[in-house]
């Protein structure tokens, strides 16, 4: 379901983020188009972004403004859905257990990485208890790394080796 | 491509390796589709990281299992448990799930699956027939002209997949924007880098279109919870000799308007699958015969056939032109290039032999969807119960590794989680994907085309005929797609 948003601060964070990415296109266009030596032949990398940012402001400026812009509900009204009861808390840690997978990934290895991530989000995200936790995460994992293994995937092993 | 070419395609997919692999792809394309929140473009994402070590043929033809085996998937759990994978099952979960509720659901799932595979036999053919020449029309193309096709794909996505047309050319332009990121190829100057040498290197398509629709799809998940699923009983799949009458007609013509209209850039199997919906519904209505909303069998045939039949001609200008329709085209297009196969005219001249595989393996993999959806429909009933707090984490770990496979950097796995946060947001905030994904994908080809066209000189646009055509299409595609969205404002703005 679409609704008029309105216009609190938290509307006018895309026009802000879409108006930042055209500035910094507006400036890189023109950092390339004075002060790249004309010799390298770069105005026309800089005309090419200096446009786009300029395109990218003017349309944040007409269809982004917080009234005219449309959001999507937060309610959702679709018939038996189950609605989560901590939503922002389980986006985050989401959002950790997959940056902690990348971190992991290249210095710990992809199993460790994998069983890491998994146990987590399954534990605090899902809620499942420990023994269960545990249970589905080398599940899981075991799984995964054998179809890894014969689709002939290459992931780093880490200082552990595997 | 000649019959002898087509026939050597289909002795490539009958061998038994590659058999096999069409149908795994099918049977994880179908699991995958079948789960709540995940549609086919989610499907290639997370399986893409299983496909990349197989060699061209056998990789496309696996991936493209995939693609259509998430079609057939989100139809299933639409029409037994009223959870659509994505946009376009929602005229199967509106009418085959009061079928389900009445058990008949195995009836509405032989619909649905007949009139898919009649779409999708008669979209490969439309690929085999339509295809070559539109390639060898193709070659024929210098930067002017391949600038044109760019700016009109682009403008007809723009307009044609968001709700407004301002705000879709503003997201194309930050989907082009955020592909610049990185070394100008001519001038080697940096662009919006900013000192970092990972960014030098600039954003690869994979993370960013995993991130896009992986991640963001498990944080919408997270954030409005999932549909608590009860299936109906599938009962017997023979329809009545009236049904059968009534769900062939509407097949037959959503697979010809799915067919023309997804040639169009922007045209995405969900528009033709609501515009089929509506057709059939009006014509019912007309005929004073309407049973829709409680189990109409042409609500299920004619946008079914519709979703396949767009599919399939999404492949046309995507091996012909190098040009995507949609999202899921695109990301089949990053899948090509990273299996070594660039898009474009030479699919039907110099990798003919890949695409002749490939077509085959669509015949094939309808066939293999046909048998495998319907015996196994109470099995995947069950697969679409299974709980999302254990799917999460497995789509997580399968984007990862997508992410790190692409050019083996775990600085893409960051790229993918900023992209899957960027998606959430964008979703969040109604800002249309799909001109981003295109602006990334086509911004490139658009750069590149419009340098070569200065470069020859630059008036050579002016000069060419076809480039002239593809911006008066651009300009009139703006202009309706502008009608189009005024005109349903009309009326919303009345009614408040």
């Amino acid at each position: 379901m679409t609704t008029k948003s309105r216009p609190t601060s938290a509307a006018w964070t895309p026009m802000l983020v879409l108006l930042l990415l055209a500035a910094l296109a507006v400036e890189e266009g023109l950092r390339l188009l004075l002060t790249v030596d004309p010799a390298a032949q770069a105005d026309m990398a800089g005309w090419y972004v200096l446009a786009l940012g300029l395109v990218l402001a003017v349309t944040t400026l007409y269809a982004e403004r917080p009234g005219r812009a449309v959001s999507t509900s937060e309610e959702s009204e679709e018939e038996g859905v189950v609605r989560p009861a901590t939503p922002r808390r389980d986006m985050v840690l989401c959002l950790a257990f997959f940056a902690g997978y990348a971190v992991l990934l290249g210095t710990a290895g992809h199993v460790v990485a994998g069983c890491a991530s998994v146990l987590g989000y399954l534990r605090f995200v899902s809620r499942y208890p420990w023994v269960r936790a545990i249970a589905y995460t080398a599940a899981v994992n075991a799984v995964l790394v054998t179809l890894f293994e014969l689709s002939g995937v290459v992931l780093p092993t880490g200082l552990l080796g595997f | 491509m000649g019959f002898s070419q087509l026939m050597a395609g289909f002795g490539e997919v009958f061998r038994p390796e590659v058999l096999l692999l069409a149908f795994l792809g099918c049977l994880a394309g179908t699991m995958v589709g079948i789960l709540p929140g995940l549609g086919p473009v989610s499907a290639v994402a997370i399986l893409f990281p299983l496909t990349t070590y197989l060699g061209p043929a056998a990789a496309i033809v696996v991936l493209a299992a995939i693609y259509y085996g998430a079609m057939y998937g989100g139809s299933t759990s639409a029409i037994l448990l009223k959870i659509p994978g994505e946009v376009s099952s929602l005229p199967a979960a509106i009418e085959g799930y009061p079928m389900t509720r009445r058990g008949r659901g195995g009836t509405a799932l032989a619909i649905a699956a007949g009139a898919s595979f009649v779409a999708g036999i008669v979209g490969t053919v439309g690929i085999v027939l339509v295809g070559p020449s539109l390639a060898g029309f193709a070659l024929e193309f210098g930067p002017p002209e391949m600038l044109g096709l760019v700016l009109f794909s682009l403008t007809a996505i723009a307009g044609l997949s968001s709700g407004s047309v301002v705000r879709g050319i503003g997201m194309a332009a930050a989907g082009m924007l955020v592909a610049s990121v990185g070394l100008d190829l001519t001038s080697s100057q940096q662009r919006m880098t900013f000192g970092s040498l990972q960014l030098m290197q600039g954003l690869d398509i994979v993370p960013v279109m995993i991130g896009l629709f992986g991640i963001a799809e498990v944080l919408r998940v997270l954030e409005r919870g999932t549909v608590d699923a009860r299936a109906g009983r599938v009962g017997g799949f023979l329809p009545t000799r009236d049904e059968l009458r009534r769900s062939a007609g509407a097949a037959g013509r959503g697979t010809v308007t799915g067919f023309v209209l997804g040639l169009v850039p922007g045209m995405l199997p969900s528009t033709t699958t609501f515009l089929s919906y509506a057709s059939e519904r009006r014509r019912a209505e007309r005929k004073g015969n309407s049973r829709f909303g409680d189990g109409a069998v042409e609500g299920i045939g004619g946008p079914e056939a519709a979703n396949n039949a767009t599919a399939m001609s999404g492949f046309v200008p995507l091996f012909s032109l190098g040009i995507p329709t949609g999202p899921t085209m695109a990301l089949i297009m990053a899948a090509l290039m990273v299996y070594g196969v660039v898009p474009g005219p030479t699919m039907f001249t110099s990798n003919s032999d890949i695409t002749a595989a490939v077509i085959a393996s669509f015949f094939v993999a309808n066939v293999i969807l046909l048998v495998l959806n319907l015996p196994l429909a109470p099995v995947w009933a069950r697969v679409a119960r299974v709980p999302y707090g254990l799917l999460g984490p497995i789509i997580l770990v399968c984007c990862g590794v997508g992410a790190y496979t692409a050019r083996n950097s775990v600085f893409d796995v960051f790229v993918c989680l900023l992209s899957g946060i960027a998606g959430w947001a964008m979703s969040k905030r109604g800002l249309p994907v799909a001109p981003f994904v295109m602006g990334f994908i086509l911004g490139p080809m658009l750069e590149l085309s419009l340098r070569q066209s200065v470069a020859i000189s630059p008036v050579s646009m002016l000069r060419s005929p076809i480039f002239l055509f593809f911006l008066a299409a651009a300009l009139i595609s703006v202009a309706l797609a502008y009608r189009m969205h005024r005109r349903r404002q009309v009326p919303a703005d009345a009614n408040a």
